[in-house]
């Protein structure tokens, strides 16, 4: 680990993995070992990987999953959906499943066609949908925090994108922990320090079976290619990556003066069909891609 | 002999194994350190690692989302 200088053998690595977790949440203030905690888990190295280190801590956690009904060549979901699985029965753990295509009456890729906002790509749509079926079902399984297995890279990805087109908005949106507003459970990523290839390397050293292939639909997508340009400058100067985001971290106490008080510039309401708050009065944009599709 | 590369269900195969690194074949192969992580026989090995003839090693992307 280069941007660490670093080097562990198996053992140990492992082992730093779940320290590090373990400072990561309480620098943050994330959780607690009295929370009730829902991992949101895609049958991926990040999410399963996130898991397994929780649950080796011994915080209270239960996973979900949702199914989104994406098939390829790789029958993308299908696959998934078992490894998600089988960690949670090999684990003797709850998960929860959720099936779009039953609950909703259509797929990712089905909504997608059907939508304004998913006629190039369905990951908008998808992330729409992900985010509203996540929260819905923390609420109303009565978890205390949603976490995500979101990784450095990813955070560094969006934080890039941000800035690019300074979105200030999700600038100040963006952060390890995600407090809880009215129909909004708390979110909270507890591998945002970690870069891609340790959850990688943890996920392969602890032999957890995952889902190596990606979602058919992420090729050629901005957060990919984000990532490739990033790790271009990370191969040129270790811990680029690290630095730009604890660095941002730190600018946005400074940017962002009333940060404590609120993280929500904006009024929401509540929807009026599944009341998770939408900036305007009137259904939310999840509700009104479900009704009109 | 050679050592043998999968990268992404494809193979590569490398004829000049002397003082092939893990290193060397990410250079031969394009790909940066920083988006691969490499196993030989089930075990994950660094980029140090001299490889030696009638190896297979599997290249495994680090990188996801959409």
């Amino acid at each position: 680990m280069r941007q660490h200088k670093l080097a562990l053998c198996k053992y140990h690595f492992l082992e730093w993995v779940c320290d590090q977790t373990e400072r990561n949440i309480n620098k943050y203030k994330l959780f607690t070992k009295n929370d009730r905690v829902l991992v949101a888990v895609s049958g991926g190295k990040d999410s399963l990987a996130l898991w397994d280190v929780l649950n080796k801590l011994g915080y209270l956690t239960a996973g979900v999953y949702i199914n989104l009904g994406i098939l390829g060549n790789d029958l993308y979901s299908v696959k998934s959906q078992t490894l998600a699985e089988k960690f949670a029965s090999d684990h003797n753990l709850v998960l929860h499943i959720s099936n779009i295509k039953s609950e909703y009456g259509k797929t990712i890729p089905e909504f997608s066609e059907t939508n304004k906002r998913g006629k190039s790509k369905p990951c908008s749509v998808c992330g729409l949908i992900k985010r509203h079926t996540m929260n819905d079902n923390a609420s109303k399984l009565g978890y205390d925090v949603l976490v995500t297995g979101h990784n450095l890279d990813d955070e560094v990805s969006v934080l890039f994108n941000n800035v690019l087109g300074w979105q200030v908005d999700f600038l100040r949106r963006q952060a390890p922990f995600i407090p809880a507003k009215e129909g909004l459970i708390p979110k909270a990523k507890p591998f945002c320090r970690f870069y891609e290839r340790e959850t990688a390397a943890y996920a392969i050293l602890a032999n957890i079976e995952y889902m190596e292939d990606e979602c058919p639909f992420s090729v050629g997508s901005t957060t990919i290619e984000n990532k490739e340009l990033l790790n271009q400058l990370e191969h040129q100067r270790a811990g680029t990556k690290l630095a730009f985001y604890l660095k941002f971290l730190k600018a946005k106490k400074d940017i962002f003066t009333d940060l404590e008080n609120d993280m929500y510039t904006e009024e929401l309401f509540p929807c009026p069909i599944c009341g998770q708050p939408t900036p305007k009065p009137g259904y939310c944009t999840f509700c009104r891609m479900v009704t009109r599709s | 002999m050679t050592i043998t590369a999968i990268l992404r269900k494809k193979e590569h195969a490398f004829e000049e194994t002397k003082d092939l690194t893990v290193s060397k074949v990410f250079k031969k192969l394009g790909i940066l350190p920083e988006t691969y992580l490499c196993v030989r026989e089930g075990e994950l090995i660094t980029e140090q690692e001299l490889l030696k003839d009638g190896d297979v090693i599997r290249l495994i992307p680090v990188i996801s989302g959409g």
